[in-house]
Parts: C-alpha cells; sequence; structure tokens
C-alpha cells in the first residue's frame, strides 16, 4: 500500500517496537533484518542491544521528550526522533523501512505524537505501527506492579497503546498460563492483533506495512466485543467500546469531543471512530493519541443502510456509563 | 499568517522577477548538506550527505577531497578572515584546517576532535581566532592553533545552535529549555542563562548585538534582549521554525517557513506590535536563507527548489528567481555579495551570478 503525500512521493513506514528489558524486542529485530535482507532497513535505537546488523544503518538515540507549547498538556514529542527521522530523510537514497526500538521504559506517547506534530516527519514519513513485545513469563508481574502515586507502569502504557502485541517466549509457560496472560493482556487493549511468538519469529506481514495509522484502516475495526466490561482485575487501563445507531448533531458532536479530549485527553492513550453525522453523506472515520487526532470522510453510506456509531477508546480510568451517556446524548 | 493582525502587507503590482542562470554546475554524490564560501573570495567547501568533504573553486573545479565524515557532513564555515575552515559531521568529529590545507592535502587538520552526537553546527567568533561547534550535548570552543579552550557538556538536550556576542566574549548555545551564554576566557565562570521552556531549533545573534533570536519547534520565533534577557516571541508561523536571518544591520530579521518568508523590522520601537513583511513565493518549506554580507539583499532556498532573491522590505515579489529541478538544501553569498552558491538535495552545486 502507498501512501503519498501531496508532491506525488511515497512516504517511509515507521514501524516502534516497544518492550521491556529481555522481552525479545533485540531478537525481534534481527529476525526483521535477517528476513527483509535487500531491503534498505534503518533502525533507530534508544539503547545498545548486543546487535550485529549487516546491511542495515543503525543510529544510537537518546530519548529527549519535549513539551509542546501548544496549550495542550500532554502533547510530547521526541526531539531525538525528529533530528534523527529528519537528517535520515536528507539522503539521496531513501530507505524502504525505518524501525525505532524504544527503551524497555519508555512511553510511547511522545513517539506517536511527534508523528502527528511534526510537520517535516509528518510529510515524509508514515507511523506504520506500534508493536509492543511482551514476555509470556514474566508480563502478568510487570503488569501487576504497583507504582508509586503518580508513576505510569511502563507495561500497560506499551500494552495499551500497542496496535500488534507479541506475545513472545510461549514455549516456557504452559498453555493455562498462556491464556491468562492473553487474557490480561485482551482486557487492557482490546483493539491491538495478538500473536504467539517464540525467538522472535513472526509472520512479517503481520506487523510490518499493517498501516496501523491509516483512517482507512479504522473503518475496519470491530469494537463489539467491547461491549461489555469484564472486570476481572481491578485494573485502572481498559478498553471501552461504544455501538449507537442513529445519526450525530455536528455541533453537539464537536463539542463533546473536543471537552472529552480537553478533560481527558491525558487518560485516553487511543482512540478510534466511524460516526455517522447527520447531513454526510460518507462516514466519518476518526483516530487519535491522547488529545491529537486525524480525521477525514470515507466510504459513503448505501441508501438503505442503517446509519450508526463506532467508537473506541482505550485509556484510563475510563467510566463506561458516563461515556455512553455523553456520546448518546450527541445524537441529533 | 504571524502578527498581530490576519492582513497581508502588498507593495503596488510586484514586476516580474529576472531569471537567474547558473554559472556552473558540479554534481556530487548526495544532499549538499554542509557549505561554506570563503570570505577571501576564491574558495567554497562543501560537504554531503554521503559524508564527503571538498574544497572548490568558484569556477566549480575541485581543489581538494577532504577527509570525510563516515555518516553524512553536517556544516562547513569559514573564518571571518578567510584563514581558517572547518567541517563537522556525523561521525561527532570536528576538523578545523588552516587556509593552506585547502591546496595542499599533505596538510593535516590543526584540530580534529570527536564527541558523542553529531555536528549539528559550527560557528566562527567575529574576531575570526575561536571556532564554536556543537556536538550532541556539547559545546566546543578551539582555538585557531588547535588548542581547546572550551568544554562543556552538562546540557539537559541536545545542543541545536550556537552563536557569538559580537564582541565575541561570549558564546551561546540553544537547546530545549532556552539559551546558555558561557565567558570564552573565563569557562569556569557560572553561564548566563536564558530559561525558556521550548525548544529551540536554531540561534542567531543580531549583527548590531542588541538581539539573540531562535526558531522554534513550537512554529515561533524566540527573541532575547542582550543582554537584559527580556524575551518576546513572533508566533503563529504554520511548521516548526528553522530559518533565521538578521541583515548586516541587525534592522531586519528574516524567517523561513512552509511557502513564505516574513521579514521583521526592528527600527523604532522594535517588531512588537508590528506585522512583517510578507515575501510570497515558495509553496514547500523554505529550508536556505541568508542575507548578504553587506547589503540589503536576501536570499531563500526552498525544498520546492525555487532560488529567490528579494529586496525587502520595499518589495513583496522577488528580485530574481530560479526553478531547480530538485529542493534546495543550502545555499551562501559569495564574499562580494554578487553571486549565490546553492547546493541541492540531490547533490548539485550552482553558482548564479546577479544579473549586473
Amino acid at each position: 500500500m502507498a501512501v503519498t503525500d501531496p508532491t506525488g512521493s511515497v512516504k517511509v513506514p515507521v514501524t516502534v517496537l516497544t518492550g521491556f528489558l529481555g522481552s525479545g524486542k533485540t531478537t525481534l529485530l534481527n529476525y526483521i533484518l535477517q528476513e527483509q535482507h535487500g531491503k534498505r532497513i534503518a533502525v533507530i535505537e534508544n539503547e545498545f542491544g548486543e546487535i550485529g546488523i549487516d546491511d542495515a544503518l543503525v543510529l544510537d538515540a537518546e530519548e529527549e521528550i519535549f513539551e509542546m507549547n501548544n496549550g495542550c498538556i500532554c502533547c510530547t514529542v521526541r526531539g531525538d526522533l525528529i533530528r534523527i527521522l529528519g537528517n535520515l530523510m536528507r539522503r539521496r537514497d531513501k530507505f524502504d523501512h525505518i524501525l525505532v526500538e524504544t527503551t524497555g521504559l519508555a512511553d510511547p506517547a511522545p513517539v506517536a505524537q511527534t508523528f502527528f506534530v511534526d510537520d517535516e516527519v509528518a510529510s515524509q514519513l508514515r507511523l506504520d505501527a506500534i508493536v509492543a513485545m511482551v514476555d509470556a513469563k514474566h508480563v502478568l508481574a510487570h503488569l501487576d506492579e504497583v507504582k508509586p502515586e503518580g508513576v505510569e507502569n511502563e507495561a500497560v502504557e506499551q500494552v495499551a497503546f500497542a496496535d500488534r502485541i507479541l506475545i513472545n517466549k510461549v514455549d516456557l509457560v504452559s498453555e493455562s498460563e498462556l491464556l491468562a496472560v492473553e487474557a490480561r493482556v485482551r482486557s487492557i487493549n482490546g483493539l491491538a492483533d495478538m500473536q504467539r511468538t517464540e525467538y522472535g519469529r513472526v509472520n512479517l506481514d503481520a506487523i510490518l506495512n499493517v498501516g496501523a495509522f491509516d483512517l482507512d484502516r479504522v473503518i475496519e475495526m470491530d469494537p463489539s466485543f467491547l461491549l461489555e466490561s469484564e472486570h476481572q482485575h481491578d485494573q485502572s487501563v481498559t478498553s471501552v467500546g461504544l455501538m449507537l445507531p442513529g445519526e450525530l448533531d455536528p455541533e453537539k458532536l464537536n463539542v463533546w469531543l473536543s471537552t472529552l479530549l480537553r478533560t481527558k485527553g491525558v487518560d485516553i492513550f487511543r482512540m478510534k471512530g466511524i460516526l455517522a453525522v447527520a447531513g454526510e453523506d460518507q462516514r466519518m472515520v476518526f483516530q487519535g493519541v491522547h488529545m491529537l487526532f486525524d480525521s477525514a470522510p470515507h466510504k459513503v453510506w448505501g441508501p438503505d443502510e442503517v446509519r450508526s456509531n463506532q467508537l473506541v477508546f482505550i485509556g484510563r480510568n475510563l467510566d463506561r456509563d458516563e461515556l455512553t451517556a455523553s456520546f448518546a446524548a450527541c445524537l441529533v | 499568517m504571524p502578527g498581530v493582525t490576519g492582513m497581508r502587507l502588498r507593495t503596488t503590482s510586484p514586476r516580474p522577477a529576472s531569471e537567474l542562470s547558473p554559472a556552473w554546475c558540479v554534481a556530487l554524490d548526495d544532499n549538499v548538506s554542509a557549505l561554506a564560501v570563503d570570505p577571501q573570495g576564491k574558495l567554497a567547501v562543501v560537504g554531503t550527505m554521503s559524508g564527503t568533504a571538498l574544497a572548490l573553486r568558484l569556477d566549480g573545479s575541485i581543489v581538494r577531497e577532504l577527509p570525510e565524515h563516515p555518516l553524512g557532513s553536517s556544516a562547513a564555515a569559514w573564518s571571518n578572515d578567510g584563514e581558517h575552515f572547518a567541517t563537522g559531521g556525523q561521525d561527532g568529529r570536528t576538523r578545523l584546517y588552516s587556509r593552506a590545507a585547502c591546496a595542499d592535502p599533505t596538510v593535516p587538520p590543526t584540530a580534529s576532535i570527536e564527541r558523542k552526537g553529531w555536528v549539528a553546527s559550527l560557528c566562527w567568533s567575529p574576531r575570526a581566532d575561536h571556532l564554536a561547534a556543537i556536538v550532541g550535548k556539547t559545546v566546543l570552543v578551539i582555538a585557531v592553533d588547535g588548542s581547546l579552550v572550551l568544554e562543556q557538556a552538562a546540557h539537559a538536550s541536545t545542543l541545536t545552535g550556537v552563536a557569538w556576542s559580537v564582541d565575541g566574549s561570549r558564546v551561546g548555545v540553544s537547546c530545549y529549555g532556552g539559551v546558555t551564554w558561557y565567558e570564552v576566557a573565563d569557562p569556569a565562570a557560572p553561564p548566563k542563562v536564558f530559561a525558556w521552556k521550548g525548544s529551540l531549533l536554531s540561534l542567531d545573534v543580531a549583527p548590531n548585538g542588541k538581539f539573540v533570536a531562535g526558531g522554534c519547534q513550537d512554529a515561533a520565533v524566540h527573541v532575547w534582549r542582550l543582554w537584559s534577557g527580556d524575551d518576546f516571541q513572533m508566533s503563529g508561523y504554520s511548521a516548526k521554525v528553522e530559518h533565521v536571518a538578521w541583515d548586516h544591520t541587525g534592522r531586519f530579521m528574516a524567517v523561513g517557513n512552509v511557502g513564505e518568508v516574513t521579514v521583521w523590522d526592528y527600527s523604532g520601537r522594535g517588531p512588537q506590535g508590528t506585522r512583517p513583511t510578507q515575501l510570497d513565493g515558495h509553496d514547500r518549506h523554505v529550508s536556505a536563507l541568508a542575507f548578504q554580507h553587506r547589503g540589503g539583499l536576501l536570499a531563500s532556498g526552498g525544498a520546492d527548489g525555487l532560488v529567490m532573491v528579494w529586496d525587502p522590505p520595499k518589495r513583496s515579489a522577488p528580485l530574481h528567481s530560479v526553478e531547480l529541478s530538485e529542493g534546495v538544501a543550502s545555499a551562501a553569498w559569495g564574499a562580494n555579495d554578487q553571486f549565490l552558491l546553492v547546493g541541492t538535495e540531490l547533490g548539485q552545486v550552482l553558482r548564479f551570478d546577479l544579473p549586473t
């Protein structure tokens, strides 16, 4: 799939790999490079692993998180990535793919937001997907770790932000343990595609060039299994799906969404939506990270189609009943 | 449009610009990421993203291939007197040379210093006796004899801009969080800090010594009065600001952005509350911006391949222009202000003489 900018040039896909130290990110990275032999790949690393790479350009970057003065308190970007990506794109020989490996403790939000906020980055590159690697044996302990007040649990954030979650080292745990891991991961992030892997070996079509941030892909989401809360755990980060038949009043929708993002944007990690706006022939699709979002008109409603709305939020302290009621109030 | 109101300043019907044609063109191996013209008017030093570094005569012939910078050349600069020059790269290495090294490949660099990170910028002191280099989070000041006279690495983030005070006593560096000024004669003295919570991308001191301006990631230009530290900001740009250029008097400050150049007038009570002159012509981001050394003409180059010469604030249309087949990466005026050297994204170096 080619995504082009107004000048007609193809945007280079960027895959972000997150995951705790020891989850197998470096093994996955090596596997990708080996399997993608012959392609020009640049790897940006935030911690030098033991990595021997023949064809790829490997660059070291120290995480530098900058707050933007744009009136949005959670809008942070990665200054180091802006510089390095900008520099890579200045080369005459372009790359086929760029991989960004974050540290085990990295917050994925600034990485994702960099692609929304920086013009130069957005005009030449596209964030393809955030891939989280979790270690089947240790991930539950990491997810359950109680942090001091105000400190984020990075493992939970990485799972919550991901588009693709690889449950690695499945050979080290029993099937029942695996099912428990998968259920727990799914309870945090109800949208991501989940796969089991051993030694980081995965079907690369499932993690590369998947276009997880393309608005075209939002239309494919299916929030139907996120309509009920399953509270097995006392956890604050969850996914909430809303399905609502009917048409939305554009003004009410606008007020609702902007108020929600202003007041709850810090707690909303990811969101996606397919909306039926009154007076519009096409579906409105959108997706966002915290307070930043992209939206565009998409597929035309058929003459006999029942107009309906689908929304998914992944975030902290989401109140399903409150979201359902306030969203329903936007109906015409 | 930046400024207080949304009105556009327009002069009377612009005359069509005259077309510039290149005197010569040299094809190099990659994006011309570093380019500096000799103040004595005979040579130039250029570098590319593939790491090539060359000394050229101003007829386009190559004088010397300089040692490469693996991963890419990123900066080149001549001292004001033309007696020394320097190159820097993504290998983190800064090399300082005497002029003699241009013609004689047996002359080694006077200094060759590597630090972690890449060389983001090189800036010679006004007295031509010191070179300042920013490499990752480190600022180095190297004397012309090759000795390292100052090294400061205690910065919170990667340095993005470097500039000298007009008297040459202080060197300033910008990063996320503000500008830090060091006393070159007394490196142990506590630095003067202009704190500002934002990401600065460049640093340029007005030649009259009154102001220092930094382009910002937040689509603005932040300006401090020297040395009170009083500050103000020009905001409302459409994208991050990477290029700010002062005219030689310090009266005009040009700002390059996506699809536009604006020129602020610091005469009278200064630019606060005023509208800038808007120079329309580019349709992508402005990648190079420079005023003449002694005249008032402004050159701009863009990712759209346009090279334009303006005469602000009198005219809002270009005096001269040319559209290249590829984006502009770098540009600099010749010592006599009568020609421009332009580097492109795909590796061409072109010389354009102003029509007489």
